[in-house]
Order: structure tokens, then C-alpha cells, then sequence
């Protein structure tokens, strides 16, 4: 079952992009200064390179602080879960057409492998070249506490790491392409809405929640002593109460004609031992102190096996 | 839920279309600004005495008498600046060497009375010819009396008509009557003249002997020619006549005549030396970057990327050749296009070049020069005359720009010594004249107080002479590219990592097999992917 969900947030997306323009310009101005080519001028690379480092730096921070003030960062933890069967879907499955073998959800957007990948990214390649790239700034910067002996080793590390950002880069993109749509991704990177698939079960839960929500008809749940628990907003309405705090914890007594009580206690009785019914007409007593009819359901209500309370819904019903 | 769709599309494709032009206009007005900022130079502690001499030499009495000799004149300025002769004489201007302490330990006065170079070899017992140049009269051989204050002069330096020269293999005194070197006439001085009008030293003063160390224009330094009497801003930015307007003493300030900055190319140790960061600061660029650099780097480095500018500098001196006659038995002499020699019997042969790339080295500051007596270790390979001390790991060691005079010259086998020759003179025994390395070895061995083993070879030699003069204004220094780049100005300074020139190929390649093999890990996937199909 598939749906347009929404899993990439604001600065989520803006994150990667930005992330993306710096790496892309680092790497450029980069392989300048490495002499790999000559582009903007040497003095310009460094001085760029050396101002988009910053910008990267502060990027970094925010995004650092944004993974724990929001809990995303765990979904980055790696798992050992589904990465035999992601990697056989890569090297096999694919070419057979057969289906990812992990699900994409707004709560779990990564497979094994992307976990792992970016996991990577974040915890050894960005703090390497983060590292390295400060010390190649900042070694032969007077009264630094640094004492190196040579850039070398620190020069090295840092294009050992720029060479793998540009695989990872290239990777990155092709695995683009192994969606069923392969701009789905990229266009969801973009707007952060994506069709996903999702679970029926889970659909359902979530739509069962939302009827009780909307309805208009008015539910109501009592526990074994008679006093509301819940009611949903439907129900207020019939019942012209203003705020939900003036009837929970009250008796169901307060809602009906003292006439009607005796038979109401009975039937609640009855629920309480175990039997159901479909359709009683009853008079309610509003909170404006006038009276109105409809017609109730009532069912108990079960946790471990046990009889809780009753729970219920109102149809107003003024033929009665 | 469709709108809100459209709605963050626009907002992130606003977010990654703006971001990226913004960060284009930013950078192309930042490299803008970058390129065309003024370069406000920062300056400290220089200060130039533009106050009017408020002495007027043609008042003093003293100085209306008749002088017949420079020596009269020196007598009448010491009988009112006394004690100014006694800084004189303690200065090297005057001692023409000075105590050091070598690397060995030993204490000694070092100067041109020990000192061998590479070009006319050493003063000895041809000093008579070079003292055309000491600030003092007479000084014919080592029997020259440092302590009698007659014998100093005075107005070499402070003359401030340009009517004074020292003649030619005078032993420094000036002519007492007219008379021809070369295609010079020099004249006798009017000492009245000069000493109404005295002062203190000006480019002329300096420049008449600095600027022809070696017995020519801008033949020793190469940094220092009679160009910079009229420098314009390409040739020096600081003695720019229509600029800063500069004189030497401006830099080299002088305390009770001790002046600062030695020859950086005989000072063994590090002391008194004169710094552009003396005015310019430790930090004196815009770009931080480029002032993390100083650490390693002079400033002389980048600011003076050729010297010789104007007139050639002689590169090489082959003393081996000498001796050569032509085929008629005569001697030879030869010159280039410019009239510079190239080949002379008596000398041998030369080459010069002008507007001359520096080679690069790392210095701390401490030299080691070679003196009479010293022993070659290795006579196979090519004897440093000087060895500028300095590496990468010293954390005191800058890269600087030298000039280095490569020489053959005649040395001992047996003693391993170079041979001070007697080279000026009358007698068969000056090569000059008698064209016998045999005789005139013995006869400068001797009076240096050296032992002649009576064999001799020919050894070639380097000598390094630290670039410092004929700064260039900021937009003709050296760009990055010039030494961050494989086949720069740094090609030959191994042993440390600069970006843009050094890289480990092993690194690279793996780097570049990676890429490959992402390219190609991906191209086979897709086209098996689009096969399978």
C-alpha cells in the first residue's frame, strides 16, 4: 500500500543541500590547492576553501545540535538487522526485480547499508577531514599549541578523505537510481513528501483514531465505577458541555433524568458482566439543564482479559 | 496535501536556487573586492629625519683654511666631532673585519683580510688594489696603522657635493692631480668645497662603493648596481626617486657609526641584523593566510622575485682558464654584446646575467665562511665557500632568495687549502703579470703565513650571497603559483610538504583508481540492471 508521506523535515533538507554545495565547492577549491588543476587561481582557492571550511563548520554544529534536539541521530545507528539481505538485493536481487527487502517509513527512512554509510560519513569521514583540514589551516599559525613536524601526513590524510567523499558522491547518486522511480528520491530530497509504502495494520490503527476524532456521533468510555474516562469532541456537542475537564471523573449519573437512572444502572451492570448492546433510546440531560433524546451503543471494555469499564457511542436522535 | 506539496517545493527549490546564486554573487564580489583592494601598508617605528641641518658647515673657520690633503681634512672635522673617531675605528667600515666566534669555538677577526671568495680570491697581498674602498687612506698591505686617526676618511661617507671619488688602486686616497682609469677622468678635490657642505649619507655616498664590490658595476651582489642611484618603483620600491624616495640609511639606521645589517653573507651569527619587520610589521598582509607564511619564509622571499634588474651580475668565474694565449701567443680577451667580459688571460672566463631568478635556501641567520688555513674536506665535490645554515625543522630558519656565484679556483692538493694568489703587480710573481700559478701561489701563501706544498688543482666552488635589495612593488611579487606548483621556484627545496607542488603519487593514484572504480562499479551495475530487464 503505498502513500505521499512526508519524511524529510525543513532543515533536514536544507542540511543536505547545503551540505552537498559545500562538499562539491570544498572539493573543487580543494583540488586546486593540490594542484590538480588550475581554476580560479591559487589564492582564491585557499581563500575560498578556507572560508567555505567555516561555513561547513558552522553547518555542522547546527546539524549536530539539530540530530539530538529532534532524536533523528538514531536513525543513524547502525544495525546488523536486513544487511545480508540488502546487500544480496545490490548484487542480486536487483537484476531480478525483486523488491527491497526493507521498508522506507518517515520514522525509518534508512536501509542497513544507508545506515551504515552515512554513519560513516558522519562519525569518520566529516571529522577527519574536519580535523586534518584545521590543522592544515591553523599548523604554522604563530604561538599555536601545535607542534608538527610535517604537513605531510596531515595533507595526505585530508585527500585520502577528498578522494572518498567523490566516491561516495558518485555511489550516492547512482543508488538514486535503484528506486522504482528513480527521481523519486532526488524530487523527495527536495520537497520532503515521498510515496512510500506503509503498513496496513499500522494505516488502519491510525484511521480508526481519526473516525473516533471526527465522528459525529459521540463516543464516550466509562471505567467500572461509572465515572467518564473519555469522551470525544462529538459528544460534548450533544451534550452542550463547553470543556472536556467538567465531565471526566464524573458519575454518569449527572447526565441523565433521575427517573431514567434505576434502568441505567442495570443495563450498566449488565455490560459490566460481559453482555453488549446495539441500540437503547435514551433521554440525556444537557449541561444547559434542557433535555434531548438519542440512541446509545454500549460494549465492555477489556484489558488482560478483565472487564474494565464500558465504552460506547451516542447518535442523537430526536424521533424517539 | 497537494498544495502543502507545491507549497514546500517552492520553498526548497527557492532555498536551493537562491542559496547557491547567493553564494556566487558573494564569492565573485568577495574575489572582486579580493583583487582590486588597496593595500594600506602598515608601517612602525620608521621615522625620517626631515628636519634642515641646522649646523651650517661654511661658518666654522676651521674649515676656511687651505687643505692640500684629505688627511687635513679629516684632522679639522675630529677637532670639533671628537670622539667620532674612535666609533669610526671600531667600526667595520674602518676594521674591514670583525671578532666572531666560529662553529669550531675558536674566537677570531674575521673580515676581507682572511676571507677567500670566489671571485678576485682574496685581498692579501693585492689589498692595495681593493682599498680604493676603505674609509681611510694608505691602507697598502697589513702594515697599515688602524690606530692613527690622520689616516681616516671622513668625507667618503659625508660628502654631500659628489665631487669627492677615491681614485683607482690608490690604496684609497684621491688623485692629487688630474688624471685617466679607463674612460674616467678623476679630479682633485676642492676640500674646501666638500667640507662647507657635508652631511649625512645619501644613496651616492653608499651606492660608490657598495654598488661595485668586485671591481664593477653590481659585479659581487647582484642585488646591489648603480640602477638604484636613479631607481624607479620596478627597481626598488623603496628607493623609488619619484616614490618613497629612500636612502640606505633609512633601513640601515646607524647608532654612533654602527650600522645595522651586516653582510648576511659572511656573519656567522645571527646579530644585528636588520628585518623588514622592523617597519612592516610581523603581520603585514591583508590575508591572514599569507601572514602565517613569515614563519617559514623571508619576506625578501616573495617581494624580490629578480634581482639584477638593470645592470648584469657576473654568475660564475672560471679562474682555471686563465693563462690562455691565442694561437700568436697573445693574450686573449673577449666580451658579450653588453661589453661585459667573458674571457680574459689573465682572469679566465666569466658569464653574467641580468634580471636573474634567485635560488632558494633555508637560513637561521648563522654562516659559516671559509678563512686562510681552512681545510677542504672533500676536494672532489664543489666547496661551499659560505654554507648558510638553516632546514626545515629548525623552527628560527626562513627560506631566502640567494645569488649563487659558482667559481673554479686554484687550491693546495697536498695541504687541502684554497690558495690566496698574488694576483696585482709588477713583478713575474703576480699572475697578472707573469701568468705563473706556481709563483704567485707561493708568493700569496706565504705572506698569508701558509704552508705551499708547490702542487696545485683547480676546485669549483660556491658562494652564496642573500638577496636583499631591489624589492619589488606588491603587484610584481611572487603569486602562490610560483612556488605552490609542480616545476616552481621551491622545485629544488626538498624535505618538507607544500601543497601544489609535492603529493604522494601512490596516494593519488589509489585516489584516482577509486574514483575509476566507483565510475565503474556503477556503470557495469546500471547497464546489467538495464539488460536484465
Amino acid at each position: 500500500m503505498k502513500k505521499r508521506t512526508y519524511i524529510y523535515k525543513n532543515f533536514e533538507r536544507f542540511w543536505h543541500w547545503a551540505q552537498a554545495l559545500l562538499i562539491i565547492f570544498l572539493m573543487i577549491t580543494g583540488f586546486e590547492v593540490h594542484g590538480s588543476f588550475s581554476l580560479m587561481g591559487y589564492e582564491e582557492a585557499v581563500l575560498f576553501h578556507d572560508i567555505a571550511a567555516w561555513a561547513f563548520t558552522v553547518l555542522i554544529l547546527f546539524t549536530i545540535f539539530w540530530h539530538f534536539a529532534t532524536g533523528s541521530w538514531e536513525q543513524y545507528i547502525p544495525s546488523k538487522k536486513f544487511v545480508k539481505e540488502q546487500i544480496n538485493y545490490y548484487i542480486i536481487g536487483i537484476f531480478k526485480g525483486a523488491h527491497h527487502p526493507t521498508k522506507k517509513t518517515s520514522y525509518n527512512k534508512f536501509n542497513p547499508l544507508q545506515r551504515l554509510t552515512y554513519f560513516g560519513f558522519k562519525i569518520l569521514i566529516v571529522p577527519v577531514q574536519f580535523v586534518t583540514g584545521f590543522i592544515y589551516m591553523y599548523y604554522m599559525y604563530p604561538e599555536n599549541p601545535l607542534h608538527i613536524k610535517s604537513l605531510e601526513i596531515i595533507a595526505l590524510i585530508h585527500t585520502f578523505g577528498a578522494f572518498v567523499l567523490i566516491a561516495f558522491i558518485i555511489a550516492h547518486v547512482y543508488l538514486l537510481t535503484t528506486n522504482e522511480e528513480p527521481m523519486e528520491s532526488f524530487i523527495a530530497m527536495l520537497t520532503g513528501w515521498e510515496e512510500l509504502d506503509i503498513d496496513p495494520e499500522e494505516e488502519h490503527k491510525q484511521h480508526m483514531q481519526y473516525a473516533v476524532d471526527k465522528s459525529t456521533a459521540g463516543y464516550y468510555r466509562l471505567n467500572k465505577e461509572g465515572k467518564f474516562i473519555d469522551v470525544n469532541r462529538a459528544w460534548l456537542d450533544l451534550y452542550k458541555c463547553k470543556d472536556k475537564s467538567n465531565i471526566i471523573g464524573k458519575h454518569f449519573s449527572t447526565t441523565r433524568k433521575k427517573e431514567d437512572l434505576k434502568s441505567l444502572e442495570n443495563l450498566i451492570s449488565d455490560v459490566l458482566n460481559g453482555k453488549s448492546f446495539k441500540a437503547i433510546p435514551s433521554i440525556r440531560k444537557c449541561f444547559d439543564g434542557k433535555f434531548a433524546k438519542h440512541v446509545l451503543s454500549i460494549n465492555p471494555t477489556y484489558e488482560n482479559n478483565e472487564i474494565i469499564g464500558c465504552e460506547g457511542f451516542i447518535i442523537d436522535n430526536p424521533k424517539i | 496535501m497537494k498544495k502543502k506539496n507545491t507549497k514546500e517545493f517552492v520553498k526548497i527549490l527557492l532555498l536551493s536556487v537562491i542559496i547557491p546564486f547567493a553564494l556566487v554573487f558573494i564569492i565573485e564580489n568577495l574575489i572582486k573586492n579580493f583583487k582590486s583592494r588597496d593595500y594600506d601598508i602598515n608601517i612602525v617605528n620608521c621615522t625620517k629625519d626631515t628636519l634642515p641641518s641646522i649646523v651650517d658647515h661654511s661658518e666654522f673657520e676651521i674649515l676656511k683654511k687651505k687643505f692640500t690633503n684629505p688627511s687635513e681634512l679629516t684632522q679639522a672635522c675630529i677637532s670639533c666631532h671628537n670622539k667620532r673617531d674612535e666609533e669610526v675605528m671600531a667600526s667595520s667600515h674602518w676594521t674591514w673585519d670583525r671578532l666572531v666566534v666560529r662553529e669550531n669555538g675558536d674566537s677570531v677577526r674575521m673580515g676581507k683580510k682572511n676571507m677567500i671568495n670566489n671571485y678576485c680570491i682574496a685581498t692579501n697581498t693585492n689589498t692595495w688594489k681593493c682599498t680604493s674602498c676603505h674609509a681611510g687612506y694608505g691602507y697598502k698591505d697589513k702594515n697599515f696603522d688602524f690606530k692613527d686617526t690622520k689616516k681616516m676618511d671622513c668625507i667618503v661617507c659625508h660628502d654631500k657635493t659628489g665631487a669627492y671619488d677615491k681614485q683607482p688602486l690608490g690604496s684609497g686616497f684621491p688623485v692629487e692631480e688630474k688624471r685617466k682609469f679607463g674612460d674616467k677622468t678623476y679630479f682633485t678635490p676642492d676640500y674646501n668645497y666638500i667640507a662647507r657642505n657635508v652631511g649625512k649619507p645619501t644613496i651616492r655616498n653608499c651606492g660608490k662603493c657598495h654598488f661595485f664590490g668586485g671591481g664593477g658595476n653590481n659585479v659581487k651582489h647582484g642585488d646591489l648596481s648603480d640602477d638604484l642611484f636613479h631607481a624607479d618603483k620596478d627597481m626598488d620600491v623603496h628607493m623609488d626617486e619619484n616614490g618613497n624616495k629612500m636612502s640606505c640609511i633609512d633601513c640601515h639606521k646607524t647608532n654612533r657609526h654602527n650600522m645595522k645589517g651586516k653582510l648576511y653573507r659572511s656573519m656567522p651569527i645571527n646579530k644585528d641584523r636588520l628585518y623588514c619587520y622592523d617597519c612592516h610589521t610581523e603581520a603585514p598582509h591583508v590575508n591572514n593566510t599569507l601572514n602565517r607564511h613569515t614563519n617559514k619564509i623571508s619576506c625578501q622571499t616573495c617581494h624580490i622575485p629578480v634581482y639584477a634588474k638593470g645592470a648584469p651580475t657576473k654568475m660564475s668565474w672560471d679562474w682555471s682558464q686563465a693563462g690562455k694565449l691565442n694561437k700568436r701567443g697573445y693574450r686573449i680577451s673577449e666580451h658579450d654584446s653588453l661589453g661585459k667580459s667573458t674571457f680574459k688571460t689573465e682572469k679566465g672566463a666569466f658569464t653574467w646575467e641580468s634580471n636573474v631568478i634567485p635560488e632558494y635556501v633555508w637560513s637561521n641567520g648563522n654562516v659559516e665562511h671559509y678563512i686562510y688555513g681552512d681545510k677542504i674536506k672533500d676536494t672532489s665535490k664543489i666547496l661551499k665557500i659560505n654554507k648558510i645554515h638553516g632546514n626545515y625543522g629548525d623552527s628560527s630558519s626562513k627560506i631566502i632568495p640567494v645569488k649563487i656565484h659558482r667559481g673554479k679556483q686554484i687550491f693546495d692538493t697536498e695541504n687541502s687549502v684554497l690558495i690566496p694568489p698574488h694576483v696585482y703587480g709588477d713583478k713575474k710573481d703576480a699572475f697578472k703579470k707573469g701568468l705563473d700559478w706556481k709563483l704567485s701561489s707561493a708568493k700569496g701563501m706565504k705572506e698569508a703565513g701558509l704552508e705551499f706544498s708547490g702542487k696545485y688543482s683547480f676546485i669549483k666552488t660556491e658562494m652564496h650571497y642573500p638577496i636583499n635589495h631591489m624589492v619589488a612593488p606588491v603587484e610584481k611579487s611572487l603569486k602562490c603559483i610560483d612556488c605552490h606548483s609542480k616545476n616552481g621556484r621551491l622545485e629544488n627545496l626538498k624535505g618538507f610538504y607544500m601543497p601544489g607542488r609535492d603529493s604522494n603519487a601512490i596516494l593519488d593514484w589509489m585516489g584516482i583508481l577509486m574514483i575509476i572504480g566507483a565510475l565503474g562499479g556503477v556503470l557495469v551495475h546500471g547497464l546489467i540492471r538495464v539488460f536484465k530487464k
